[in-house]
């Protein structure tokens, strides 16, 4: 009972407060994987205690009773376990729906994904030129406006326009490897993820905040990876090259300016060289941050619990 | 994408590699060497491309032949543009390169820079 509650303080805790202090981590000078980590962390973090708490608490004390005979009668004794069934059998209720309606939503916005990612291969494969020998699968259309995008999925695939080739290799080079790094990441599988909890429980404050802020630092931490493979200097020319002409031109200031925000992400003096190790640690390092307030829910539950039994327990 | 099945898809294919208008017959023979497909099907699958306007068809002897409307590099950028359109939608499966980002999260990253004490033109929010 003592678990299961500081799970669920914990889901609280992480499921409201998380967007307050994970919003810190969009910030140039903690590195956009990192945050990303974080935020999916959190999320997760979320889900599973939330369910694992849901789940200890709706199974009834092996203790407090011997069947339903036994039940029963405590529930005459003393009417305490009534209310405490009526507890469990509505917070199972009230578990069951929100799991069902989460499944429900990630079924068909899942199904409706993958339906078009089908057609959109297919349609690639006619109107498409791939290199073959390649690792990824890269799909070439005949076009001159210089534009890249990722198809994700098990079998991903990369599609740019033959108007990227008249870049220099280097800016070709730097698009490539960000789209390369989304399909790495598994990008398209996280921004799924947090647009199907923002669908089925808008009413959790990360989750409703999550979408925009996973796409931007998917876009980030892509460009993190194209730089450390080609250079910020290649990121920032593919950024300026690409940037703007993609879009109708009612929206191209707007979009101009997001890419000069995302140039300063970019930062040469700050993006120093990193090798894998402190990387990894900094991905450790963003997960176990996230994962603190849970341990706090737990630690403050059971501190409580404790200091009140204590308090019982102990002759006045 | 491009309101085209893969049959459809398959047949303009054929249309785009020949250099000359096809019949329906033609079709599918280029088509037989992957599945068997019944003359009907072909004929019915031309006559829905030439109704969404993908095919052009002149009646030469007693059958039609069959060019195609568009070239495979318009088909292209048409399922380009129609990538480039959904940018920004929450349906979008896509993830692309300078995509033009939601005006929702281009303040997130405004709010970011305006918070961190290195950037001095940022500026009170």
């Amino acid at each position: 009972m003592t678990v299961a509650l500081g799970l669920l303080a914990a889901a609280v805790l992480i499921g409201v407060f998380g967007p307050m202090y994970l919003h810190r981590s969009v910030s140039p000078r903690i590195h956009p994987g990192s945050a990303l980590t974080g935020w999916i962390a959190s999320v997760l973090a979320v889900l599973a205690t939330a369910a694992v708490g849901a789940t200890l608490l709706s199974m009834p004390y092996a203790s407090s009773t011997d069947g339903l005979i036994g039940m029963a009668t405590a529930c005459i004794n003393t009417g305490q376990h009534f209310w405490e069934t009526i507890l469990r059998v509505s917070g199972i209720t009230m578990v069951l729906g929100v799991a069902l309606r989460t499944a429900f939503v990630a079924v068909r916005l899942r199904s409706q994904d993958s339906a078009r990612r089908y057609r959109h291969l297919a349609a690639l494969k006619f109107l498409g030129e791939s290199d073959p020998g390649k690792r990824d699968s890269l799909f070439w259309l005949h076009e001159d406006t210089p534009v890249a995008y990722s198809v994700g999925g098990r079998q991903g695939a990369i599609v740019a326009t033959t108007g990227i080739t008249r870049l220099s290799t280097e800016t070709q080079a730097a698009i490539l490897a960000h789209e390369r790094a989304h399909l790495r990441g598994r990008h398209h599988g996280l921004v799924l993820l947090v647009e199907v909890l923002a669908r089925a429980l808008p009413f959790v404050p990360l989750f409703r905040a999550a979408p925009p802020v996973v796409r931007v630092l998917a876009e980030l931490s892509a460009d993190a990876a194209a730089a450390r493979s080609c250079g910020p200097d290649s990121v920032r020319a593919a950024l300026r090259a690409v940037g703007g002409v993609s879009v109708p031109a009612a929206a191209l200031a707007m979009s101009r300016q997001a890419v000069e925000l995302r140039l300063r992400w970019l930062d040469p003096t700050r993006e120093a060289p990193r090798n894998g190790m402190r990387h990894r640690a900094g991905y450790a390092t963003a997960v176990l941050t996230s994962l603190s307030p849970a341990v706090l829910g737990i630690g403050l539950i059971t501190g409580f619990v404790l200091l009140l039994c204590l308090s019982i327990g102990s002759p006045m | 994408m491009l309101g085209l099945g893969e049959l459809e898809l398959k047949v303009m294919d054929v249309l785009w590699a020949a250099r000359e208008p096809l019949r329906v017959r033609d079709v599918l023979e280029h088509l037989s060497d992957e599945r068997k497909l019944a003359y009907t099907t072909v004929m019915t699958v031309l006559d829905h491309l030439h109704t969404k306007g993908w095919v052009r068809r002149t009646m030469s002897g007693r059958a039609y032949h069959y060019t195609p409307a568009r070239s495979r590099e318009e088909a292209g950028a048409g399922l380009l543009r129609e990538v480039l359109d959904s940018s920004g939608d929450a349906e979008s499966v896509l993830l692309h390169f300078a995509r033009s980002v939601s005006e929702r999260e281009s303040e997130l990253l405004r709010r970011a820079l305006n918070q961190s004490p290195e950037q001095p033109d940022g500026g009170p929010s």
